[in-house]
């Protein structure tokens, strides 16, 4: 299923949940800019990402 | 030209064989940087933090030390100077902000420790972009670090106090940060060298973070030698700094004087040439072609990928800073320079799956850009598109297109914030309204030495060294 693009609810909603007080008018420039880049992560073809594993490792008994 | 200015004019090179030789005394060479600082420092606004009077110690000790036989090498009594984000024991550092304007460390970076045990001298904290997230140095608080060659136009960013002061004489040398390309973008709008290191090889210990998985630490001189001596000072392994590769230092001026003969230059296909001004691309094409002159092979290279790079570094970027920043955002919000806090809101509501998909996707990047470096030593490309925009200008005109100074200034040099790999920035002419243009060259993982060696050559046949701005 595609994606369906995002409005300003669930930008209200996720402002919410990571405890931000958000205007309206700040979503709404918000918005813009976080379709750009979901638009953007959207593109990676899944053949390009196919048992590629995330650049982020934890290695045991590193407290880092 | 005051007696004054030719010594800020001179390389750490030259006044460290001076120093050594005891033709030049540390305390002279600090008092001529002091005088050049209090001549243009009102113009040029590249420090937060002027450190006079512990220089003028510093430097006495140092003329001390070597007048009594203890010369420590290239840096001592060397006057330097540190973006202001980098921990300094007892010294104010204000990463640019207002939130941490009167935050004082109690304990000192790795490179800072590692600048007093070779007995540089430091000059004081210099300007940034408010928590080095942006590209301008334009800074609310502090007011904008402005370009030497132009007063009216940015230095770059983030770390863009270092590019001016070092342009303009105020300091030899200076470390920047690196996390989409805030060494290389201010070295390439202020006309000077800066070098984003391998990810890993220089100590992150005492660095105020942008983003863990994308931040390095690098130097900005006027020379490519200097910028060797300065890694040959801070680079190695830290067991404080949790990405520390582990690597020893190399002697990163081994090879500069070995020419490019036999090296085999790429240049990418996608990304690098699609939005750039004519005078640059033009500028970076001599620049080929000079390599070519002088014995290299040039080629071109793919990385398909590269198409997908300002998404995947944007989203990593962005998220990770959020969390740098979400107790900030949360309480003192209106603290924040507002541009700054909406990128930071942004990345606060991103989602998770949209940042683990960039991290695979990076690591995909890498794969390729592995592929790639087994073909060729190098590559070459612009560092910026355009040449230092006008302080205020929030839009930017590159060919036909039309985007945010930011977008733009960084396009060219977030690649290898991904990749990892070394990559400096160096001089390679100017517009036709005298502002620099920067050539990009990248190198193997862990190969500054080879990286330096083709910079090297590159300045001793391409470019005289600009005079100091």
């Amino acid at each position: 299923m595609k994606r369906a693009p995002m409005t300003i609810d669930d930008l209200a909603a996720l402002a919410r949940a990571a405890g931000l007080d958000l205007s309206e008018e700040t979503l709404a420039e918000i918005l813009p800019q976080m379709e750009r880049t979901a638009e953007g992560i959207d593109k990676l073809a899944g053949a390009e990402l196919a048992h590629v594993e995330p650049a982020v490792t934890f290695r045991p008994g590193e407290s880092n | 030209m005051t007696a004054a200015t030719d010594l800020c004019s001179l390389t750490i090179a030259e006044s460290s064989r001076l120093i050594a030789a005891r033709n030049l005394s540390p305390v002279e060479l600090v008092a001529a940087h002091l005088e050049r600082i209090d001549e243009t420092d009102s113009d040029l606004n590249s420090f937060i933090t002027l450190l006079a009077e512990e220089a003028v110690a510093a430097a006495a000790a140092a003329e001390a030390e070597i007048q009594n036989g203890n010369y420590r090498g290239p840096l001592h009594g060397i006057p330097i100077g540190l973006k202001d984000l980098y921990y300094t024991r007892g010294v104010r550092t204000t990463v640019g902000s207002k939130i941490m304007g009167d935050f004082v460390p109690d304990y000192d970076a790795a490179v800072v420790e590692r600048f007093a045990e070779a007995g540089a001298v430091l000059m004081g904290k210099l300007q940034m972009h408010e928590f080095a997230l942006g590209a301008t140095s334009e800074n609310p608080h502090y007011g904008p670090a402005r370009n030497p060659r132009d007063t009216e136009r940015v230095t770059g960013g983030s770390s863009g106090g270092s590019g001016s002061a070092v342009a303009s004489g105020q300091c030899m040398g200076a470390l920047g940060s690196d996390t989409g390309g805030s060494v290389r973008i201010p070295a390439s709008l202020c006309g000077i060298v800066g070098l984003k290191p391998t990810f890993g090889l220089v100590s992150r210990y005492g660095v105020f973070p942008l983003s863990w998985s994308l931040d390095t630490v690098g130097p900005m001189t006027r020379t490519v030698e200097d910028t060797a001596l300065i890694m040959n000072v801070i680079a190695g392994p830290d067991l404080r700094d949790p990405s520390s590769s582990g690597r020893d230092a190399e002697d990163y001026t081994a090879e500069l004087g070995e020419g490019v003969d036999g090296t085999r230059i790429g240049i990418p296909r996608e990304h690098f040439f699609d939005v750039l001004d004519d005078e640059v691309s033009e500028a970076v094409m001599r620049a080929a072609g000079v390599m070519e002159g002088l014995g290299a092979s040039v080629e071109e290279v793919s990385v398909p990928m590269l198409d997908h790079v300002s998404a995947i570094s944007g989203a990593i970027l962005i998220t990770e800073a959020a969390e740098v920043h979400l107790d900030n955002l949360r309480e003192r919000a209106d603290l924040f320079d507002p541009e700054v806090r909406a990128r930071l809101e942004l990345g606060a509501l991103s989602p998770a799956v949209q940042y683990i998909k960039a991290q695979r996707a990076r690591s995909a990047f890498s794969r390729q850009m592995l592929r790639t470096m087994a073909r060729v030593d190098i590559l070459l490309t612009p560092t910026c598109p355009i040449v230092a925009p006008r302080i205020g200008e929030q839009m930017v005109a590159v060919g036909d297109r039309i985007d945010s100074r930011n977008a733009v200034l960084s396009r060219l040099t977030r690649p290898f914030n991904l990749s990892g790999n070394p990559t400096v920035s160096l001089p390679c002419g100017s517009d036709s309204r005298g502002m620099p243009i920067g050539l990009q060259l990248t190198g193997r993982l862990f190969d500054e030495t080879g990286l330096l060696r083709v910079a090297n050559a590159y300045e001793g046949a391409g470019m005289k060294r600009a005079a100091i701005g």
